[in-house]
């Protein structure tokens, strides 16, 4: 009888703790919710993920491997075919039978046709015809003679590229001219352009990846006079799907993470997406803009092929810096498959000014990419195969090991001072000394918020507008040094302390010459900018390896201090530049992470080759670049980087939406960070960063003290836990299964929501524990 | 200026990173303005993304957009076998009708009224009004009216009011054509004017009649489209213009709103849910402004490649709805829009209809929370400052009218405080005053006072010969008592050195930089914070420098006598009554409001006119010339002034060009071999 109360009693109260939802009503907002209906529009709209279409795949999904395809290598898990017709692979899946193809058989898509026909595609640049770039090249539209050779686990490719016949004419004739009945001047004359490149293309079975290689070396331009390699192109059939024959999507890296579902798109796109991974090359003025506004930070890109069924994630070993992603949705020039790949680019053309207003110039390429590139599929089925999969698979590669941090961090900025224009230049303005920072951080610490990384922005002489990069030269009107150290101290007892820099945009006032460190791009005109209504006019792009001088010069004054510089632009922006020679992002990224490896440097939403040296993620994205293409917003970069470290938002304080950002960063994982000054904002209306229009620290405090709250304690239950499963149960309703077995509900809905059993409160989560 | 950059700002965002900390998810910035200036805040409204169909319906080429009061919203479309449509439908019950298929061909415009459905059929050259069904009720044809005019009947778009009067926009230079609800043209309604430029007076003046003529075949600026709000008060946008493209109508056709920050593309106006004005230009910017005119929010942009959500190839229309959503039209990409409003905007909302309504103390709470939102909301300080204005807690008032720099309203608060605090000290300088008043009388008898000025004098006069530099200085005391004698001795006895002038030229300029920085700001247009040194440098010393200049040298070729000297010297002196009188206005006005802003106008017009009268005898007196010497040499030295100015001009221009020249040849030979 007792035994049976004890259990009775244990039941009860395990699923009382084990079903906790956290309810904060003071967060709950004043204003009326939208009516239903357009609330639908909005969890339906590519700010949120939709429910996934978890039907099978049809019938008609299936590819066969092919009389004319070889097997090449197998081992448990995947058997490689080679397509000697096509240049390209087939691999088969053996768990469920499923096979992907490097390119499309007879293809139906106009002008792609050869193109996804082929295994291998490439671009290549004119010289003769003004550097003209010629795009989307097949390799079965070439004449060309393709070696192969036997590797251990896999088939080396030794393609030689003979010419490329733009007409039906010219390939007709063709044979003629190799025996010497027609010249090449006549050739020519009918489409005919003599390219004479080789490459060697490794591919290699391992395991359960496909890994393929082009060695830098093996690439050669016979006629670099009047053709020049551009761009190779690997398997641009791999994981194509028709029009919405196939339920899934693809998944792209951009900002926070973007899915482009498989569905009709009724020719809604015109042009294909394209963004090169880590963001925008600053230093070549390419016609080669983006579109995007958030690089894309990770090298990888997944197709899902029936949500649970089958995925494929490929993953950029090396070249990424030099890659651009390649999206078709159907549609985009009247072909019906949704098609995906990068495209690795080892030249670019750009726009050479000769004038100094840049009003003349003329079209010169650069060679960008000196190494080799190396790029790997895996290929998932099961559980694993949705967005989830393919970013965990992607986290396995990377060999970080998770955070063991048991409580949940904010970050916090600390504006200290900027400047505004005087009768002389320019004068500080000063928005927290140091003695009001101590008081500001003492009340966070007395609230319970206990565990904060700190940011002091604008600590520095001169405030912060302008002065960047600094030395580590302390504005005296904010405290003494010994005051500052004081705080240094304290903060230093509650979380990380980073100091704010920044070595890309440097100020006239910086301690640089300004003239001599701003880098020139490859065009060789400085990289520098004038905003005329500024107070600080001059912005110029930084040489790294001047900021990798001031770096290592202010070690030594750094040296017994517990703190790091904070970096908000050096993680997202990669530049060539010229100095006696082009110097490449390649060149460049190594430059960044002997910064890194100094250990002094922290980066605001780091590119994935930054990471390892990292232990905390500043100002990571909420969002993707709302790009019409993008259909849903999913955590990808979370996702990857939450188990190995705090990964912060961006500040919460210019949060438009309410407590859905709130939840948002709780579905995603992600910490919350503000900035906050003793002084009113308007103080910097006339400063060059006035876009902080809302910092007042006892306009903030309460909320800062709620939300946080609110966050941690839900979060604290899967703190650096790997997510297992990310599901939306219904428009706006998600839920999150983590790998400790808790699952936390998020309901972005403005009313209740009952699912699986449970009523999860309007604009509310609830957390339940792996015992229920 | 300043807004037209912030305006390329968020073109410019669209190719470069978003600035990372302050997070939009949105691919515009959002503006509102912070002392005239546009200054970002958070996003307002977010694109739910574009769609080239209605539940099916394609919206072909989609011209104007209309919702009821029911929310059903109605899209007059433009297919692409040349015939047209209006769509209806509704998001709350996802259902949809297309009407008018079978009459109309290029419906470029559509107004709901009480069920009636009016439409403008531009290629067709008439206009309906229609019934639920779409039976047409009425046809609105070309008038035989002579006050129409020659022009063609192609009605572009169409609104009713209360009374059942339509009103068709056909050719926009001409204005809203006005027909009763029985079909009868009553004229033009609303048409803009042509306003006289200092260009056009110039071209009256020198041109021949037959350019004259040509001149006056100029047309006003085009109306582009227009709105009506709940109270049947009409609203225009046109093309062309600034500032003041945006009109609300009273019944005369005359503009009831004050002069607005807008683009001067505008296609489209509507009036939202509280009286709020939106408009649309053809480069894809929305801006809402409060009932009054005062701009909330500007935000948007153009991106052709179509790719980004929420931004337009050429916007066509924008409409709202009871709940704030924005419904907005790419004519160019077949393309409906529709922006949902956040959280924040919706406390803006909240605010604005408490304050608009004349509810300020219950708005205080909800503008306290949109200024935590965004401290440099002006809009929200100005709301909140009427609040406290009207619970009578007037220092607070000036503080959030100060932060505004909303002058109205800090003079309003500043005379309730001025006012509170002399009450309150009356009894003070009351005693202060009769302290004087006694003390002036015995001193009449006594002359106590003796004890301090004559020390003061004996000071002075020591000092004066001690320092020759202070007594060349205190001589502009005498010149102000005596300027034509001091002129002649400055001239003759060399009074006062060229150093000890400039010493002067220097004390005037510190004057000067006091007066603009410390003029009470209700005088004060000026920035302070814009304020640039070498910009202030060249105000004061370069008109000087060349009129002395200038007038030395017209002066050596009229017979003048002055020397260079002379000129310089005496110039500075006479200037001395404005220079002085600067401060004076500057501290005076620190306790005035604008119930007192003739003492200020009245002071400066005074110190005017003083030195303009000392200027005058100063060259006369300089070269010794007789008043119609003087005057002729007064007006060549301002024209010498302006051709050394234009001169001086054109020779930088060239230098600047030649050096350009240089560099490029140099950067040509460089980049091409």
């Amino acid at each position: 009888m007792f035994n049976i109360a004890r259990k009775v009693f244990l039941l009860t109260m395990t699923l009382t703790l084990s079903m906790t939802p956290v309810i904060l009503s003071s967060l709950d907002s004043s204003v009326d919710p939208l009516p239903s209906y357009l609330e639908e529009q909005k969890l339906n709209s590519s700010y949120f993920t939709k429910e996934d279409d978890l039907s099978l795949l049809p019938i008609e999904a299936f590819k066969t491997i092919s009389e004319t395809d070889t097997l090449i290598h197998e081992n448990d898990e995947l058997a490689l075919y080679y397509n000697e017709e096509a240049i390209s692979v087939r691999i088969l899946n053996k768990a469920t039978s499923y096979v992907y193809s490097g390119h499309i058989d007879d293809p139906n898509a106009g002008s792609l046709n050869e193109f996804l026909a082929s295994g291998i595609g490439f671009e290549f640049i004119n010289i003769t015809r003004n550097y003209d770039l010629r795009q989307n090249v097949g390799l079965i539209d070439t004449i060309h003679t393709v070696e192969t050779e036997s590797l251990n686990n896999g088939i080396k490719l030794s393609i030689k590229i003979g010419g490329f016949c733009a007409t039906r004419t010219c390939e007709r004739l063709y044979p003629a001219y190799l025996n010497g009945a027609y010249t090449e001047e006549e050739m020519v004359e009918i489409g005919f352009t003599n390219l004479n490149i080789d490459f060697d293309v490794e591919i290699r079975l391992l395991d359960s990846t496909l890994e393929v290689t082009v060695p830098y070396d093996s690439i050669k331009e016979n006629n670099a006079d009047e053709i020049l390699l551009s761009s190779i192109i690997l398997f641009p059939g791999m994981g194509a799907t028709e029009m919405d024959l196939v339920p899934g999507y693809m998944m792209i890296p951009d900002g926070a993470g973007a899915l482009i579902r498989y569905e009709d798109n009724e020719g809604a796109y015109l042009s294909p997406y394209v963004a090169p991974y880590y963001g925008e090359d600053f230093g070549i003025p390419s016609s080669r803009l983006t579109v995007s506004n958030y690089p894309l930070s990770l090298p990888i890109f997944g197709a899902v092929h029936g949500v649970n069924q089958n995925a494929l994630l490929g993953n950029i070993l090396m070249g990424a810096e030099h890659t651009r992603l390649t999206v078709f949705p159907n549609g985009v020039l009247n072909q019906p498959y949704n098609l995906m790949f990068p495209k690795y680019d080892y030249r670019t053309t750009y726009r050479q000014a000769f004038t100094s207003d840049q009003s003349s110039g003329a079209t010169r390429q650069v060679k960008t990419m000196t190494q080799d590139i190396k790029v790997s599929y895996d290929f998932l089925e099961g559980v694993q195969a949705n967005y989830v999969g393919l970013a965990n698979a992607y986290k396995d590669t990377l060999g970080l090991t998770a955070s063991n941090a048991t409580q949940m961090s904010l970050q916090m900025t600390y504006l200290m001072s900027d400047s505004d224009a005087s009768f002389f230049g320019a004068s500080l303005v000063p928005m927290s000394d140091t003695e009001r920072v101590l008081a500001m951080h003492q009340a966070f610490i007395d609230a319970g918020i206990t565990n904060i990384d700190s940011v002091l922005l604008g600590w520095n002489d001169g405030g912060y507008s302008g002065n960047m990069p600094t030395r580590y030269d302390l504005e005296n009107n904010l405290g003494s040094r010994r005051d500052f150290e004081t705080l240094f101290e304290t903060l230093n007892e509650a979380g990380r302390l980073a100091l704010m820099n920044n070595y890309v945009f440097a100020g006239a006032s910086g301690d640089i010459s300004f003239r001599g460190d701003v880098a020139t791009g490859v065009d060789q005109f400085r990289m520098e900018y004038t905003c005329n209504d500024c107070v600080h006019p001059e912005t110029g792009i930084l040489d790294p390896s001047i900021a990798l001088d001031l770096l290592e010069r202010d070690l030594s004054d750094l040296s017994d201090l517990d703190l790091k510089y904070l970096d908000e632009s050096l993680g997202t922006t990669l530049y060539s530049m010229y100095d006696r020679g082009v110097i490449t992002r390649t060149e460049m990224m190594t430059t960044v992470i002997t910064m890194l490896e100094t250990n002094r440097l922290s980066l605001a939403y780091p590119v994935a080759p930054y990471v390892p040296y990292l232990d905390a993620i500043y100002q990571a994205p909420l969002f993707h670049s709302s790009l019409e293409y993008f259909d849903d917003l999913i955590p990808l970069y979370s996702l990857v980087y939450s188990e190995f470290m705090p990964v912060y938002s961006s500040y919460m304080n210019f949060n438009s939406e309410g407590k859905e950002r709130i939840l948002r960063l709780i579905d995603f994982n992600m910490f919350p960070s503000y900035i906050v000054s003793d002084q009113k904002a308007s103080d910097l209306r006339d400063s060059d960063i006035n876009y902080y229009y809302t910092t007042e620290f006892d306009q903030w405090f309460e909320t800062i003290t709620e939300e946080s709250t609110y966050i941690k304690e839900t979060l604290e239950s899967v703190l650096h836990e790997r997510v297992e499963s990310r599901v939306v149960l219904a428009p706006g309703v998600v839920r999150n299964t983590y790998s400790n077995g808790v699952r936390i509900y998020i309901n972005y809905q403005s009313t209740d929501q009952t699912v699986e059993g449970m009523t999860i409160p309007a604009l509310d989560v609830i957390v339940v524990g792996e015992d229920s | 200026m300043r807004i037209l950059n912030i305006f390329m700002m968020l073109q410019l965002a669209i190719v470069s990173f978003v600035s990372a900390p302050v997070e939009t998810g949105v691919r515009y910035n959002t503006f509102t303005l912070n002392n005239g200036e546009f200054i970002r805040t958070q996003t307002a409204y977010t694109p739910l993304g574009s769609q080239s169909e209605v539940y099916g319906v394609s919206l072909d080429t989609p011209n104007d957009i209309f919702i009821d009061d029911n929310n059903f919203v109605y899209i007059a479309s433009t297919g692409l076998s040349g015939s047209g449509k209006i769509i209806r439908f509704n998001l709350e019950n996802e259902v949809v009708d297309v009407i008018g298929e079978d009459f109309l061909i290029n419906p470029t415009g559509v107004y709901v009224r009480d069920d009636l459905i009016y439409v403008a059929d531009r290629s067709g050259e008439a206009a309906y009004q229609l019934d639920q069904d779409g039976n047409i009720l009425q046809t609105y044809t070309m008038p035989n009216s002579p006050l129409f005019g020659d022009t063609t009947f192609q009605p572009r778009k169409i609104l009713a009011d209360a009374r059942g009067n339509v009103f068709i926009l056909n050719n926009g230079s001409r204005g809203l054509a006005q027909f009763t609800r029985d079909n009868e043209f009553l004229g033009y309604f609303g048409t803009n004017t042509i306003q006289p430029s200092f260009r056009t007076v110039l071209q009256y003046f020198f041109f021949t009649p037959e350019q004259r003529e040509n001149l006056f075949s100029l047309t006003p600026p085009e109306i582009s489209n227009m709105a009506i709000d709940q109270r049947g008060l009409i609203h225009t946008v046109s093309l062309g213009v600034e500032n003041t493209g945006v009109k609300r109508l009273n019944i005369n056709g005359d503009n009831l709103l004050p002069d607005m920050v807008h683009r001067p593309s505008l296609t489209d106006i509507y009036v939202g849910p509280i009286g709020n004005i939106y408009t649309i230009s053809a480069d894809g910017y929305m801006t809402e402004y409060d009932r009054e005119g005062n701009l909330l929010f500007a935000f948007g942009g153009q991106d052709e490649s179509n790719q980004i959500m929420g931004l337009f190839n050429v916007p066509s229309a924008i409409a709202v709805d009871d709940n704030f959503t924005i419904y907005a039209l790419d004519g160019a990409e077949g393309e409906l829009q529709i922006y949902l409003p956040t959280e924040f905007s919706g406390l803006v909302h909240q605010a604005l209809d408490l304050y608009q309504d004349g509810n300020y103390a219950a708005s205080e709470g909800p503008w306290l929370e949109v200024l935590k939102q965004n401290d440099l909301f002006d809009l929200a300080h100005i709301g909140l400052g009427n609040a406290y204005y009207s619970l009578g807690r007037y220092e607070e008032a000036l503080e959030e009218f100060d932060i505004a720099r909303y002058a109205p309203g800090y003079s309003d608060a500043f005379w309730e405080v001025r006012n509170a605090f002399l009450l309150a000290n009356v009894g003070t300088y009351v005693a202060i005053f009769f302290v004087f008043i006694v003390l002036y009388v015995i001193n009449m008898k006594m002359h106590f006072m003796r004890f301090v000025s004559t020390p003061l004098k004996q000071g002075i006069n020591t000092l004066k010969k001690k320092s020759q530099t202070f007594s060349e200085l205190s001589y502009m005391f005498y010149y102000l008592k005596n300027p034509a004698d001091a002129s002649y001795e400055i001239k003759r006895k060399d009074k006062v050195s060229t150093f000890n002038a400039t010493l002067l030229l220097l004390i005037y300029f510190g004057l000067y930089i006091f007066y603009i920085y410390q003029l009470g700001f209700l005088f004060n247009p000026r920035n302070i914070s814009n304020i640039n040194l070498l910009e202030e440098i060249l105000k004061v010393f370069l008109p000087l420098l060349l009129w002395v200049g200038s007038n030395y040298l017209i002066g050596s070729i009229r017979e003048g006598e002055g020397r260079l000297k002379d000129v310089y010297v005496t110039s500075i002196m006479s200037l001395s009554p404005y220079f002085i009188t600067l401060p004076i206005i500057a501290i005076i006005s620190r306790g005035l409001t604008f119930n007192e802003v003739f003492l200020v106008e009245f002071a400066g017009f005074i110190a005017l006119f003083v030195t303009v009268i000392y200027f005058f005898f100063m060259v006369k007196e300089t070269h010794n010339y007789n008043i119609k010497e003087t005057i002729s040499s007064i007006l060549i030295s301002f024209f010498t002034m302006v051709m050394v100015l234009l001169g001086g001009f054109i020779v930088y221009i060239l230098l600047s060009e030649l050096w350009t020249l240089i560099i490029d040849l140099i950067l040509e030979v460089y980049y091409r071999v």
